[in-house]
């Protein structure tokens, strides 16, 4: 087990910059998951803190000891590839012992140690084949022994489900929490799918551009966004988000008519704001609609619908419902929400400051 | 696999253009066979007969000119892939200004043609007498192969993902024990492309052994074949029977290394392969 620290890490690739000045703190024994969109640098932080990529300036450190030039191996880092990376030319046996037998165990100890970590991922059957006659899951399970039977301090995934089917990639994730709570090893998870990040991580860590956008718990990124990338990132489906203006007195105006008083927040009179709101937290009874839409496209998922409405200002909004209503295409939906479900984001795209939590109403408002 | 056609007929036309250019191909082999396997001028046996051979194992040094060729051609084939393998291994993997010269380097020297070097090279090798030795044609093979070879050694490397070198490292290997046990393990088809390669070079080859080997002893088999050729006349069964055994090893090659051409080296060890 380990703690891990990158201070000031910077990644660049000739004037290409992929990471940029991060500090993180990865705490021992933690799952920690690192989410964002195809080229946020997130695969290329996980390969720095795993070494097999040179860091550009910055420190990493392992339990405090600067390990910038420590090799893999001497980190004690275990990694999954998104690919499995298995050695075709090895047995599955030969394939977990491998790292055991390059640090010199004797056969008996490999031997032991590779049934142990074929037990605890149910692969016993699977040890004299080759890689070539496994399915996806299973090479994914042998990558994942690979990784378990060396004992590492640091557990490294990258995207390690992203090459199995929907199915199988529900089932993994699951039994990937199951071993993170069994060895309570620090774990360090990329992702691109904000669903994996949510339900596996402690620690989520959004990047951007090579940036932290934001780190807390599922539930902090969730109803604290600290911004408009990480409000739409996190959440399925998306946030909604429409164009509004504070009129003064915490009044806010939205494009798509009616009006919100929104009380407490650090704005300006006149500012153009962004107001966020999550489709399950919309109501759509009449007497509390503050706007209405016209349902284009309804997507039933049987629990749960998704109406995509457009609104008066062309804005476009997706409404779930539950079972009693039931919306179809060409439908006016009157669409009302909870202000305590509100998200204001500024111009920047920066979330709103909050003065005082009291100041916060729970009222419906109208249509104007 | 590709689908199959339900109504699936013969397709002629196809058949017929590989039938025409198969024959055009094979029909210099054949008679090759067949000529070497007619009764010798002067005897009265018919049908055919092996006695062009017979002439030729008993009556001329073609089993030493044999084992020539198979010499300096594996020791080409070796040699260049003991060179090739680490050096196309570079210029897969590594990025650089080194790099990028040394790729230039082999591209310029494989676009000139050998017959540019055959004088000077004479000229180097009688200083050190490499002249009339098998030793010194072998370097030549070598030398010759090498660029090709190198180029081939890293197209293959480019195949192999380098997430399993990657993985090696993360278990513990240095860059040079995951070259050896994880990258070359897996490059089987391509080590055979390029032996097979550098063997047929100095075994097809007849200008640099003519220039360079000059006594009866030293000869590969194309320059043993050649004093078959007398001035006045030609007696075409045992050319024809030395020109069969000189086809006989790449035959052998391809018909049992074969197999290992289809087969791709890495198969299951990524997601979807």
């Amino acid at each position: 087990m380990a703690r891990i620290e990158l201070k000031n890490v910077s990644k660049s690739y000739g004037n290409h910059e992929v990471v940029w000045d991060l500090d993180l703190v990865i705490p021992d024994g933690s799952l920690t998951v690192f989410v964002g969109p195809s080229g946020c640098g997130k695969s290329t932080l996980l390969r720095m803190i795993a070494g097999l990529e040179d860091i550009s300036a910055g420190d990493v450190l392992f339990d405090g000891e600067r390990a910038n030039d420590v090799s893999p191996v001497r980190r004690g880092v275990a990694m999954v590839f998104q690919n499995y990376a298995l050695y075709p030319h090895l047995t599955v046996r030969d394939n977990i012992g491998f790292g055991l037998k390059m640090a010199g165990a004797g056969k008996d100890e490999i031997r032991e140690r590779v049934d142990e970590a074929a037990d605890t991922l149910h692969i016993e059957p699977l040890l004299d084949r080759r890689p070539a006659a496994l399915s996806g899951g299973q090479r994914q399970r042998v990558a994942i022994g690979r990784a378990i039977v060396r004992d590492p301090t640091v557990f490294l995934f990258d995207e390690p489900l992203s090459n199995l089917d929907a199915e199988l990639r529900v089932v993994m994730r699951v039994e990937i929490a199951k071993l993170h709570q069994q060895l309570r090893a620090t774990m360090i998870y990329v992702t691109h799918d904000q669903v994996e990040a949510m339900t596996l991580a402690d620690q989520i860590v959004v990047l951007r551009a090579g940036q932290i956008e934001q780190i807390g718990t599922a539930d902090e990124l969730f109803s604290e966004p600290r911004n408009l990338f990480v409000a739409g990132f996190i959440g399925s489906p998306q946030m909604n988000f429409l164009k509004g203006r504070h009129i003064g007195g915490g009044n806010i105006e939205l494009a798509a008519g009616g009006r919100l008083h929104m009380p407490g927040h650090e704005l300006a009179d006149g500012e153009p704001v962004t107001v966020g709101i999550r489709p399950e937290h919309i109501v759509t009874q009449s007497e509390t609609s503050l706007v209405s839409g016209r349902v284009d496209v309804v997507e039933n998922l049987g629990g749960v619908r998704f109406a995509h409405t457009t609104l008066p200002s062309d804005e476009t909004m997706v409404v779930e419902s539950r079972a009693d209503v039931r919306p179809k295409p060409g439908d006016n939906l009157s669409i009302g929400f909870s202000n305590r479900h509100v998200h204001i984001f500024r111009e920047s795209g920066e979330a709103a400051n909050r003065l005082t939590e009291s100041a916060i109403g729970d009222s419906f408002r109208r249509v104007e | 696999m590709t689908p199959t056609n339900p109504k699936k007929r013969p397709d002629w036309a196809r058949t017929i253009l590989l039938l025409i250019i198969s024959t055009v191909l094979l029909s210099p082999l054949c008679a090759v066979f067949w000529l070497s396997l007619r009764p010798r001028l002067g005897t009265d046996i018919a049908g055919p007969t092996f006695t062009n051979f017979v002439y030729i194992f008993r009556n001329t040094e073609v089993l030493l000119w044999l084992s020539n060729s198979l010499g300096v051609s594996l020791i080409a084939a070796v040699c260049s892939l003991i060179v090739a393998a680490p050096a196309g291994y570079v210029l897969s993997r590594a990025r650089g200004r080194a790099v990028n010269a040394f790729s230039l380097t082999i591209f310029a020297v494989q676009s000139l043609p050998v017959i540019v070097f055959i004088i000077p090279l004479f000229v180097m090798f009688a200083q050190v007498s490499l002249v009339d030795s098998l030793a010194g044609v072998a370097i030549i093979y070598v030398a010759t192969s090498i660029s090709v070879a190198c180029w081939m050694m890293a197209a293959y490397f480019d195949s192999i993902p380098k997430d399993l070198e990657e993985a090696a490292w993360i278990d513990g290997c240095s860059v040079f024990t995951t070259f050896v046990r994880i990258v070359l393990r897996n490059s089987l088809p391509g080590i055979l492309s390029v032996m097979i390669f550098s063997f047929l070079l100095a075994w097809n080859d007849y200008l640099i052994a003519l220039v360079f080997l000059r006594s009866d002893s030293q000869f590969t088999l194309p320059i043993g074949l050649q004093t078959f050729f007398q001035q006045n006349q030609t007696d075409w069964g045992p050319v024809m029977a030395c020109a069969v055994i000189m086809m006989l090893p790449p035959i052998l090659v391809f018909a049992t290394l074969n197999r290992f051409f289809s087969v791709g080296g890495v198969g299951g060890s990524l997601a979807g392969r």
